[in-house]
């Protein structure tokens, strides 16, 4: 006969007020992505949507602005591109290949 | 300018020029001729291999893991033998190859990769959490609303993208290492893994669960409150950490919505 153990009402109520400190920390934390858009050097984009899709390593010239890469989050707009470039977390109507 | 073959006149219509296409042995449709008004064989030909080739890429595309497993050549033939037996039945290729793993358990050739079948379905998950709809995964806080003596009953809605999974084989390291095009000879094929597939923002993510992971999490996304869960998990597992479990499954976004409570 094996021994159901039971949860308390206390037991759970104490894991999750320990878990809510954990929790909130690292989902701050965690290393959050955003898609930026117009940084990519060509066929580096990324994307790996599986088939009929397929549009990883595709974009034709670099810092095209229609394709995105991901990247940390919070860094997309401020990272350095070569001119007045900016990075964008919309697509973009530079440097898009005719 | 060259007439379009008449779909009526074309033997078996519709349905016989779709089992034409894939299977070789089968005739070309009778009806469909070529602007000089003959049977066109070899066009028929160049088309039923493009579409053979297409779908083999497209297997290729949704199962990259499988494919570098078994070689480029093998997983022509192997999902040639698929593509046959179970053709896609709608149009959206990213969602083609469910059944996938059902196929390469039983298919003879590959019999000496039993794992194969596991890795498949982890991938096929993995293409379907990437594609499933956005929503925002349930904040800690909302969980830190609910009084301490209701918070054992409270129940939680999976996360459209969340998929779980337990496996006899280590199916999600060979996934990554595979996919990654990483070396995989110090895996260790004995070696068991509960897996958590989510995609709480924009990239989908694998998870090997801990012990009494698979329980806990299943018992909550099977409809259980958190205390009966819990009391699940903790009889499967005398060391259940039931805190680090809860904000593990609160961190990788498996849930998305608190009901009752």
């Amino acid at each position: 006969m094996s021994v159901k153990k039971i949860a308390t009402t206390s037991l759970v109520a104490g894991a999750v007020i320990a878990a809510l400190s954990v929790a909130s920390v690292s989902t701050a934390s965690a290393g959050a992505k955003e898609k930026c858009y117009g940084v990519s050097l060509a066929g580096k984009n990324d994307c790996k949507a599986g088939a009929g899709t397929t549009c990883a390593g595709t974009s034709k010239v670099d810092y095209q602005g229609n394709a995105f890469k991901m990247v940390d989050s919070g860094s997309c707009m401020t990272m350095a591109l070569p001119g007045d470039r900016k990075g964008s977390l919309t697509e973009l109507k530079r440097d898009v290949p005719a | 300018m060259s007439p379009m073959p008449d779909r009526e006149q074309i033997s078996g219509g519709q349905s016989g020029f779709s089992n034409a296409l894939l299977d070789p042995e089968v005739p070309t449709p009778s009806g469909l001729v070529g602007p000089d008004g003959l049977a066109s064989d070899k066009r028929f030909s160049v088309y039923r291999n493009n579409v053979m080739a297409s779908l083999i890429d497209a297997m290729g595309a949704n199962f990259p893991a499988i494919k570098r497993l078994v070689g480029d050549d093998f997983f022509a033939s192997l999902t040639r033998e698929f593509i046959v037996q179970f053709p896609p039945k709608q149009p959206i290729l990213f969602m083609y190859g469910d059944g996938f793993g059902a196929f390469l358990e039983e298919f003879p050739p590959v019999a000496d990769f039993p794992y194969l079948a596991d890795v498949a379905r982890v991938e096929y998950a993995w293409l379907q959490s990437y594609h499933a709809a956005d929503v925002s995964p349930l904040e800690a806080s909302e969980l830190g609303k609910i009084a301490a003596e209701d918070v054992g009953h409270a129940k939680f809605v999976p996360h459209p993208s969340m998929w779980i999974f337990r496996s006899i084989w280590p199916a999600a390291t060979l996934m990554d290492r595979n996919r990654e095009g990483a070396d995989c000879s110090d895996i260790d094929l004995s070696t068991g893994e509960d897996i958590l597939i989510t995609r709480p923002v924009l990239d989908v993510q694998t998870l090997i669960l801990p012990q009494g992971g698979y329980e806990f999490i299943s018992a909550l996304a099977g409809g259980e409150t958190l205390e009966a869960a819990a009391g699940i998990a903790m009889g499967e597992v005398a060391d259940f950490d039931l805190s680090a479990q809860i904000s593990g499954m609160l961190v990788c976004g498996a849930f998305c919505q608190i009901i009752g409570q």
